[in-house]
């Protein structure tokens, strides 16, 4: 009798033509950095969420080049660094005067109006009057995230007016803003909601690209300099459910500790 | 810390790129209404005349914060 038991694989490879794309972009040969990517687009594919990501910014390879790419599509919306920034293995560090980020990506052109999601992964804890994802359509509208202001609540806008919405305990690992309807939009940190708004059902989508780590403010100069140091980015045409959040976490959180630089 | 840039200088350097994918930000002014380049661009940048100039510290324009 032949024997027929056979190893289980415990998991599966499947293909990951996003981190093939950007290893040719990028000219990326660190093997750790490689495989973290791989596994979490492994993560993005099994669980659904490539065709709803327009961005995502991995900040990995430590230099301005390597962290220009957009992981999703190294072809579009590579962002444009100016002022001061320092780029390292922990990612994207702006010093709070002068350095941000332009994305290309323009919200009335780009994003959806009604469901969306932007967010990023913060290794600071602070609070400071400073945008960290901003695009102002005209005064106190469009989208805008003042993360954690000095009276420590959070005030932002996801194609509405802004306005206080909540208090982030801190502001360390994956904080996402999301609108899911025309009159509901959430603010999750660690995947994990924090609370709840219901905007006015009136869309005011800015036609001014993100700026990260800055506003800006409806195409005058960028204002509102942030010092948070960033290790990931991202900007989705559709919204997560609450469920699809934390799991969208977790797979950011699982790239930075792989990278060992989780908080 | 800073160095106060001219007028002039500071178009000199609109649209130059001092590392890959990094430009300065020539917008932004200090409480003096002065042009200046960060020391961070400072360092990274390879152009004499501007390692070349004196620094000082920064004194940012007063921001009015909206919400407070």
């Amino acid at each position: 009798m032949r024997g027929i038991l056979r190893a289980i694989p415990s998991s599966y490879e499947i293909a990951t033509p996003l981190t093939d794309a950007w290893i040719v972009a990028t000219s990326e040969s660190d093997t750790t950095i490689i495989s973290a990517l791989r596994t979490f687009e492994e993560g993005l594919i099994l669980n659904s969420f490539v065709a709803r990501l327009l961005a995502v910014y991995p900040f990995v390879g430590g230099n301005s080049t390597k962290h220009a790419f957009n992981f999703m599509d190294t072809a579009n919306f590579q962002l444009t660094y100016f002022g001061g920034i320092t780029h390292n293995a922990n990612g994207f560090n702006p010093n709070g005067s002068t350095g941000y980020a332009k994305t290309g990506i323009i919200p009335s052109a780009n994003m959806n109006g009604v469901t969306n999601s932007f967010g990023f992964y913060s290794r600071t804890s602070i609070a400071q009057f400073s945008v960290d994802i901003g695009s102002t359509k005209s005064n106190h509208t469009g989208s805008v995230v003042f993360t954690k202001d000095t009276d420590n609540l959070t005030y932002y806008s996801n194609n509405d007016t802004y306005g206080p919405s909540g208090n982030l305990s801190d502001t360390l690992g994956l904080i996402s803003f999301t609108r899911n309807s025309s009159t509901v939009k959430k603010v999750f940190r660690r995947g994990v909601v924090n609370f709840t708004k219901n905007p006015a059902t009136q869309e005011i989508v800015s036609t001014f690209e993100f700026f990260i780590s800055a506003d800006n403010n409806a195409g005058y100069p960028a204002r509102c300099f942030s010092t948070r140091n960033l290790s990931f980015v991202y900007f989705a045409t559709a919204s997560f459910t609450d469920a699809e959040m934390l799991t969208f976490s977790n797979l950011v959180q699982e790239l930075q500790t792989a990278l060992n630089r989780q908080v | 810390m800073i160095a106060i840039i001219t007028q002039e200088q500071r178009d000199s350097l609109v649209g130059f790129e001092f590392m890959p994918q990094t430009f300065f930000n020539l917008d932004v002014k200090d409480i003096n209404d002065n042009y200046f380049i960060d020391e961070i661009e400072i360092n990274q940048c390879n152009i004499q005349w501007i390692k070349d100039l004196p620094l000082t510290i920064y004194q940012p324009k007063i921001q009015v914060n909206p919400f407070l």
